[in-house]
C-alpha cells in the first residue's frame, strides 16, 4: 500500500496521514493529479486520529463557528462513506440525560435550541428512557434523543480512506518526515523531507499536532497551539450491552473550552468512557494518571450507577492540536501562495473530515489548481472481513476456502490468522498496525497471548527481520540487547 | 459444518484438562474429546522447565517437561481423543460446543457434559493499573518466556522484574540462560521469591513492599517509578519490565456464551459442584479461579475432579 520511493515532483503534497490528510488524499484522487501524502509515523492514523473516541457527533454547541457548520454536514456523509469504504459505522443515537431538575430545565432549552437549528431531536420521558436504557440512573428525569449520533473506528476509517486513495493513484509514504518547505517569490516551490526533495506548487498542512511546526517552515507564526489532552477508558466488552446509546449528562455550563465527553459503546463492542480535556505538557504527553481515571469514573458513573467500573481493560490518552485563539478549525489559504491549511483540527474533526476535505479542494481550485475528473475513479474499497462478523455458515465456508480462517490468533477479539496475513499483505509492518487493522491484541488480555504469534507472522509472512519487528515503528523494537 | 457428539468435551489440553481427561477415562467414561487451540497439548507445560510441580497422578514432585511426557503417554495409552488447532468459540445450551478447526471448518459437538479448562490469562499492566505511557518493553512473564524460547533472542538490555508469582522466577531463569541482565527486582509484598532469594544475594537490588506506579518512554520503555506505602517514589532506568502476577480466569468463552460472571472477583460464577450458570457446563483450573501457585491449582484440581466426575457419571 505504501510507496517506497520518494517522487521528485507532485501537483499536491499533503503533510500528515491522519483522518484529515487521508480524507483530502481521497478527495484529490478523484482528479487527474499527482498527489503525494507524507507521514512521519510508520502507518496512517497514528497521531491525533488514534486518540479519538470514535464518536460521529450530531452537532456541537458552537453552531455558528466553522466547526459547528461542518459538523452538521459531515455527520450526514457517514452512511455513504461507510458503504463505499466498508469501515465499521453505526448510529446508536445520543441520549442527553437530565439527572436532576436543573438539567431538566436545561434540556428543555436544549430541545428547542436543537429544533431551531434543525437537528432532529426527540423528547424522551422518564418512563420511555427506562425502556430505552433499563440500567440508566433511576433518578434520571428525562432525556433528549438525537438519533444521528454515530460511532466508528477512527483508525480503520483512516486506513480505508488511505487504501482507497492509493487504489486511485495517490502515493503515500510513511516513515517520511518533512523537514522544510522551499518557497520562491512567496510561493511554495518544494517540500524537503528526510528522504529527499519533492517539487510542488501546492502543500496542504494536515499535520495535526505538528501543524504549527509546518506553518513555521513557511514563516507563519501567528497562531499559538494549545495541546488538549483527553483520557479514555475502555471496558471489557462483556458489558457492551449494559447500555446502548451514546450518553452524556446534560452540561450546564457552555464554554468552548470544555469537552463534555460521553459514554458510548465502541463500534467494536466495548464500553468506552471519555474524554476529558486538560492541558497537555506538550505534543507527546500521552500519560494517563490515576486522577484522570477517577475523574472520568466520577463524572459518568451517575448515568449507569451499576456499571462495573473496575473492569477497565485499557486506558489511553489522545492529544489534540487546538488554535488557542479561535478554538476552531483552520482551513484555507495563507499568505504564502500554494500553502493551504487544514490544521488545528479539534473535535469534531473526525465527523467533519469529509467536508473539510471538500473545502480544501475548493480552496485549491480557487488558488489555481486545475481539476479534471478522472473517468476511472473508483470510490469503493473492501475492508478486511473479520471472522467475528461472520455467521457460522459463512465462517465454515471461509475456512474451507482458506484454512487459515480456522486458526485463531487472538481469542479475546476472535481474530484468525487469515485476517492477520491479509493485514500484513495490505502494508502492516508493526504490531500496532496489525492491531488497528484486525483488532488482534485489543481485547481483555491486551495482547499477552497473541504477541508471539503476531511477531511470527510479521517475520514469516511480512518477511521482516526479527530485529526490525516493533510495536509501533522505529525505536519501539521488541528484540533488543543482542 | 460438521456435527459430532460425545459424552464429555473438555476445552483446553493443559494441565487441568489433561488430568481430568485421564481420570474420566480411568473411571470408564468412554467418549472424551479434548479441544486444544494450540498446535500441541500441554498449555503452560510447553513453556516451563524449572518450576517444580506435583503430578496429579501420584502426587509426587515433578518437572513440567516430565509431566508433559506423562500426559503424552497417557493419551496414547488410554486412547484419549485430542483435537489440536481447534478453538472452542462458544457453548450453546444443550450443551453444544461450537469450535473452529482449519481442516474441519466449523465443528459443533453435542455433549452430555462440558468442562471448561481453558486456563487463565496473565495479569497485565492495565489490571495492575500501572499508569503513564504505553511503550514497547513491557511483557508478562509467560510472554517473555515464549519470546525467548520461540525466537532465541534477548528482549531487553536492562530488565526489572516486578511481581510475586513463581512464573516470574521461571522467566528469570530464562533471562539468565540467554544472558540478559536483571537490574532490579520489585516485589509488592514483604517477601522473597524462592529462587529469587539466591539472586538477590548475587547483588541484584531487591525492592520489597514497593509497587511500580508509572511507566515512562514513548517508543521503548525508558524508566519506571516505584512507590512504597507512604508514597515515596524512586525512579529506575530500564528498557524492560517483566510482570509476574500470575493468572486470572480468562472469561472469554463464558462471555461469548452468555454465562454468568462473578463481577467482584472477576471469575466465572460456579456452584458447589463447579457447574457454571450454563447447565452441565463445568469450570476448573485457572479458568475457575485465581490461584497463587501452580501446586495449589493442581491440588485443588485433584480434589475437585472427583466432584466433577461424580456429577458427570
Amino acid at each position: 500500500m505504501f510507496s517506497e520511493n520518494l517522487p521528485s515532483e507532485a501537483d499536491v503534497v499533503i503533510i500528515g496521514g491522519g483522518v484529515i490528510g487521508c480524507s483530502i488524499a481521497r478527495e484529490l484522487s478523484k482528479y487527474k493529479l499527482k498527489v503525494v501524502l507524507l507521514e512521519k509515523e510508520s502507518d496512517v492514523g497514528w497521531g491525533v486520529t488514534k486518540g479519538n473516541m470514535g464518536i460521529v457527533h450530531p452537532f456541537v454547541p458552537q453552531m455558528k463557528m466553522l466547526k459547528g457548520k461542518l459538523c452538521i454536514e459531515g455527520n450526514k456523509r457517514f452512511d455513504e462513506l461507510a458503504r463505499e469504504l466498508d469501515f465499521p459505522f453505526r448510529r446508536p443515537g445520543l441520549l442527553i440525560v437530565a439527572l436532576n431538575w436543573l438539567q431538566f430545565l436545561a434540556i428543555i432549552i436544549a430541545y428547542f435550541w436543537l429544533k431551531k437549528h434543525k437537528v432532529k431531536v426527540y423528547w424522551i420521558s422518564r418512563s420511555k428512557l427506562r425502556k430505552l436504557e433499563p440500567n440508566v440512573n433511576k433518578k434520571a428525569k428525562a432525556a433528549l434523543l438525537v438519533p444521528s449520533a454515530g460511532v466508528t473506528d477512527p483508525v480503520q476509517y483512516t486506513i480505508a480512506l488511505a487504501e482507497n486513495a492509493v487504489a486511485n493513484g495517490v502515493k503515500i509514504l510513511v516513515n517520511t518526515e518533512v523537514v522544510g518547505i522551499e518557497t520562491k517569490n512567496n510561493r511554495v516551490h518544494a517540500v524537503l523531507t528526510d528522504r529527499g526533495k519533492i517539487l510542488t506548487r501546492f502543500v496542504i498542512n494536515a499535520a495535526g499536532l505538528c501543524s504549527d511546526k509546518v506553518e513555521e517552515m513557511v514563516g507563519i507564526k501567528e497562531r499559538k497551539m494549545w495541546h488538549g489532552k483527553g483520557i479514555m477508558l475502555v471496558f471489557d466488552k462483556v458489558f457492551g450491552d449494559l447500555y446502548h446509546h451514546i450518553m452524556a449528562p446534560m452540561p450546564i455550563k457552555m464554554d468552548p473550552r470544555t469537552k463534555g465527553g460521553a459514554i458510548a459503546i465502541y463500534v467494536h463492542g466495548n464500553p468506552i468512557w471519555g474524554p476529558n480535556l486538560i492541558e497537555a505538557k506538550g505534543k507527546s504527553d500521552f500519560y494517563v494518571s490515576e486522577e484522570d481515571i477517577k475523574m472520568l469514573i466520577e463524572k459518568f458513573k451517575n448515568l449507569i450507577p451499576d456499571f462495573p467500573t473496575d473492569w477497565i481493560i485499557k486506558y489511553f490518552a489522545g492529544v489534540r492540536a487546538i488554535d488557542d485563539n479561535s478554538w476552531d478549525f483552520v482551513i484555507g489559504p495563507t499568505k504564502v501562495k500554494g500553502f493551504i491549511n487544514a490544521s488545528y483540527i479539534l473535535s469534531p474533526g473526525l465527523t467533519a473530515s469529509n467536508v473539510i476535505a471538500e473545502k480544501v479542494i475548493e480552496v485549491l481550485e480557487k488558488e489555481g489548481l486545475k481539476l479534471v475528473k478522472k473517468p476511472d475513479y473508483n470510490p469503493y474499497r473492501k475492508g478486511i472481513r473479520g471472522i467475528n462478523t461472520m455467521s457460522l455458515e459463512e465462517l465454515d465456508k471461509a475456512i474451507k476456502n482458506n484454512a487459515k480462517y480456522g486458526k485463531i490468533v487472538c481469542l479475546c477479539e476472535m481474530v484468525s490468522e487469515a485476517e492477520v496475513i491479509e493485514a500484513i499483505n495490505r502494508g502492516a509492518k508493526t504490531i500496532d498496525s496489525i492491531k488497528f487493522r484486525t483488532r488482534a491484541g485489543m481485547g481483555r488480555c491486551q495482547g499477552g497471548r497473541c504477541l508471539v504469534k503476531l511477531i511470527e507472522l510479521l517475520h514469516t509472512e511480512g518477511k521482516i527481520e526479527l530485529d526490525k519487528i516493533s510495536l509501533k515503528g522505529e525505536g519501539s523494537y521488541i528484540f533488543v540487547g543482542d | 459444518m460438521e456435527e459430532w457428539s460425545g459424552d464429555t468435551v473438555i476445552i483446553g489440553a493443559g494441565l487441568t484438562g489433561l488430568a481430568l481427561a485421564a481420570q474420566l477415562k480411568d473411571r470408564g467414561v468412554e467418549n472424551v474429546i479434548i479441544l486444544e487451540m494450540d498446535e500441541d497439548i500441554g498449555g503452560l507445560l510447553r513453556w516451563l522447565k524449572h518450576l517444580k510441580l506435583i503430578s496429579p497422578f501420584d502426587k509426587n514432585e515433578i518437572l513440567p517437561t516430565e509431566l508433559l511426557d506423562v500426559y503424552r503417554s497417557k493419551i496414547t495409552e488410554m486412547n484419549i481423543q485430542v483435537l489440536t488447532n481447534t478453538t472452542a468459540i462458544k457453548i450453546e445450551e444443550g450443551p453444544r460446543v461450537i469450535s473452529v478447526n482449519p481442516k474441519i471448518g466449523v465443528l459443533k459437538i453435542n455433549a452430555k457434559k462440558v468442562v471448561i479448562a481453558t486456563g487463565g490469562r496473565e495479569i497485565n499492566q492495565y489490571d495492575l493499573r500501572i499508569l503513564g505511557s504505553r511503550p514497547s518493553g513491557i511483557f508478562t512473564s509467560l510472554t517473555a518466556i515464549q519470546l525467548i524460547r520461540r525466537f532465541n533472542k534477548k528482549i531487553g538490555k536492562d530488565v526489572v522484574l516486578y511481581g510475586n508469582n513463581e512464573i516470574l522466577v521461571e522467566a528469570y531463569l530464562w533471562l539468565k540462560e540467554i544472558g540478559m541482565r536483571v537490574k532490579a527486582i520489585v516485589c509488592p509484598e514483604n517477601r522473597k521469591l524462592g529462587i529469587l532469594e539466591a539472586i538477590s544475594d548475587e547483588g541484584i537490588p531487591f525492592y520489597r513492599k514497593k509497587k511500580v506506579v508509572f511507566l515512562d518512554g514513548l517508543k521503548r520503555l525508558q524508566s519506571i517509578t516505584i512507590s512504597d506505602e507512604n508514597g515515596d517514589m524512586e525512579k529506575i532506568m530500564c528498557d524492560t519490565l517483566i510482570l509476574g502476577f500470575g493468572f486470572t480466569p480468562d472469561i472469554t468463552i463464558l462471555a461469548n456464551s452468555a454465562g454468568e460472571i462473578d463481577l467482584e472477583k472477576k471469575v466465572p460464577q460456579i456452584d458447589e459442584k463447579y457447574m457454571t450458570s450454563i447447565k452441565n457446563v463445568f469450570a476448573c483450573g485457572h479458568f475457575a479461579k485465581r490461584y497463587t501457585t501452580m501446586k495449589k491449582a493442581i491440588e485443588e484440581t485433584i480434589a475437585i475432579t472427583d466432584k466433577i466426575i461424580e456429577t458427570i457419571n
